[in-house]
């Protein structure tokens, strides 16, 4: 099982730029789904990737449902190379994003995030209201399931 | 207004939503339209529960429940005839 805490203070001891987008970020704002998988926008610039690099190689990132032959290199460059990494690591399931559908890369991700703290670590998590944007514009099924959860959560907090 | 099909399947609502001449639907987004037409289904006094937490004991409670369901799925098995 992901252990997302871990996740998080592991990424942020090491001081890596990224805002927590996706299904966590939606159980953090309030909503009751759950998750398996921790879904991060990362920031692009090389020193961020060079941290991003060493803090998860003592954790084996590979590609999550690549054949085990298939050779994977897990470095900035390879950071640098891709956008979207779809990852298992010893400590779960970890997708790390370049762009989020309907709102940008990791600066326009950022600017419509802010802090919570977590356990004893501040991140950052993407805001309700750039959550609902992403969503309608993923426009997949359950972003449907989730924009009646984002809606509920707002009536919630009106009232 | 727009009325709630009998006998609907997601096909059809989605068509409906989809092509509604409603005057209101008109500056509805895609999951208001269909929103309009049926239930969300979503448990508000899950979501009153967890605002009342903290994202700590939020996330804590979402790992509790993944724990659960991935025990759960581990330990199945095949029924017996």
């Amino acid at each position: 099982m992901t252990d997302v805490q871990r996740l998080l203070d592991v990424l942020r001891a090491a001081g890596v730029d990224f805002v927590v987008v996706g299904g966590v970020a939606l159980v953090l704002r309030g909503s009751s789904r759950v998750t398996l998988d921790l879904d991060l926008c990362y920031d692009r610039d090389l020193e961020n990737l060079r941290r991003l690099a060493a803090a998860m190689a003592p954790y084996h990132p590979r590609l999550r449902g690549a054949p085990p032959e298939l050779p994977f290199l897990w470095d900035a460059r390879t950071l640098a190379s891709g956008l979207n990494f779809t990852l298992t690591t010893d400590l779960g399931d970890l997708d790390i994003l370049g762009e989020i559908v309907g709102v940008g890369g990791y600066a326009e991700v950022s600017a419509g995030a802010s802090e919570l703290v977590v356990g004893d670590t501040p991140i950052q998590v993407m805001d309700l209201d750039v959550l609902e944007r992403s969503k309608r514009a993923a426009g997949r099924a359950k972003d449907l399931l989730d924009l009646a959860e984002i809606a509920e959560i707002r009536r919630r907090l009106r009232t | 207004m727009i009325e709630r099909p009998t006998g609907y399947t997601v096909k059809t609502v989605i068509m409906s939503a989809m092509s509604s001449t409603d005057s209101a639907a008109h500056d509805l987004t895609w999951d208001e339209r269909i929103f309009r037409l049926v239930d969300a289904g979503v448990d508000g006094t899950l979501i009153a529960e967890n605002l009342r937490r903290t994202p700590t004991e939020r996330l804590r409670r979402m790992q509790d429940m993944a724990r659960f369901l991935e025990d759960a799925r581990r330990d199945r098995r095949p029924a017996t005839p």
